[in-house]
């Protein structure tokens, strides 16, 4: 109907979805390696896993840079401070992905110098099982962000109900 | 060394050499151990809280002292008693001393007089307790835990946490009984060809 049926060469859609897609497929995560997760996601960054194939391979550690931050790892409440400046410090629209036990809930360590959950300081969009995860599941958690980020509205409005990835 | 009343301990398993002294006598020895080319002590390898609930001075301070001169190793224990836990800093003398107290102090709370710098070193500012010692529950106390406000300062405040039901442990309670086995800080060796 209409401009389509009259110029076969052009495609219309609506400007959110364009930007959607576009944000979606160029995330740019800024890694934040905090434990043995942080050895996982430098595999699934790596030519066998490769998290290129998904448009996030281009990891920043500058958190001016970056969008997606994924918490790879126990955060202790003594890196609590550091993490939470270094979310605060990314450009919005930005997401979080908790990799692993630690990072979703402190996992095993059940005591006083561990954050239960980085959710405590900084809201997660993604929750990921594992300790530590395999590739496939942070890969699949990327995923899942990129639907996520489909729905996402221009300016910025998104749902905040987190995923969680098993 | 006996003149500043220091008390020689048994040989423990390690066979380390052992004393213990005063902790009025303890500068002055510290001093002697570092400069009298007899004794030569110049690398202090190790300092370390401990904590004897049941016993009187509560805490103890474990030096461990290496002569480089004459390849000894010999290790000093200073009691500290609770109500006034604080003990002289050798960090004038020995400057690896100065992160290793600041670890005894940030975990026992045992205070070094005369340290250039006695802030916390691994939990953050602000944090109220002394986690290492034996009356504190190892997944910290309710309301104790940190958060962290915009712009990545941390503080503390109450917050309510859920816990699991069934998960809530006390801190020890000496009174009744001693579960842990820590009353007594000495461990009991096995008797001699009892193999």
């Amino acid at each position: 109907m209409g401009v389509e049926e009259k110029f076969p060469e052009v495609v219309t859609a609506r400007l959110t979805d364009l930007v959607g897609w576009a944000r979606k497929n160029s995330l740019w995560p800024m890694p934040l390696g905090l434990s043995c997760c942080a050895i996982e996601m430098m595999a699934t960054v790596g030519p066998r896993f490769d998290l290129s194939r998904f448009g996030a391979e281009v990891f920043r550690f500058s958190p001016r840079q970056s969008d997606v931050m994924i918490v790879a790892g126990t955060l202790s409440w003594k890196m609590a401070g550091v993490a939470r400046r270094i979310y605060d410090q990314m450009p919005d629209p930005k997401w979080v992905i908790a990799m692993g036990v630690c990072a979703s809930s402190g996992g095993l360590y059940r005591n006083y110098a561990v954050v239960p959950g980085v959710d405590r300081i900084m809201p997660v969009d993604v929750y990921t099982m594992g300790c530590p995860p395999r590739p496939d599941t942070l890969i699949r958690a990327v995923m899942e962000l990129q639907k996520k980020i489909a729905e996402l509205a221009i300016d910025g409005r998104r749902p905040r109900e987190p995923v969680l990835v098993q | 060394m006996t003149a500043l009343g220091a008390e020689v301990l048994p040989s423990t398993q390690d066979g380390l050499a052992a004393f213990r002294v005063g902790r009025d006598a303890w500068p002055q020895l510290a001093q002697a151990m570092k400069r009298d080319p007899q004794l030569a002590f110049e690398l202090l390898v190790d300092v370390a809280g401990a904590d004897f609930p049941r016993r009187r001075p509560r805490f103890e301070v474990v030096y461990h002292l290496w002569s480089l001169t004459f390849n000894r190793l010999v290790r000093v224990k200073v009691g500290v008693p609770e109500e006034d836990p604080q003990i002289a800093s050798v960090v004038e003398l020995w400057g690896s001393a100065d992160w290793h107290e600041r670890e005894t102090f940030d975990l026992f709370g045992i205070r070094f007089a005369g340290h250039p710098d006695l802030r916390r070193i691994l939990l953050p500012d602000g944090y109220p307790w002394h986690p290492l010692r034996k009356d504190f529950p190892v997944e910290g106390i309710d309301n104790s835990i940190c958060y962290v406000r915009e712009g990545g300062v941390l503080m503390t405040r109450e917050l309510a946490v859920d816990r699991p039901a069934g998960a809530d442990r006390t801190p020890v309670d000496l009174s009744r009984g001693d579960p842990a086995g820590f009353s007594d800080g000495a461990p009991t060796l096995p008797e001699e060809g009892a193999k």
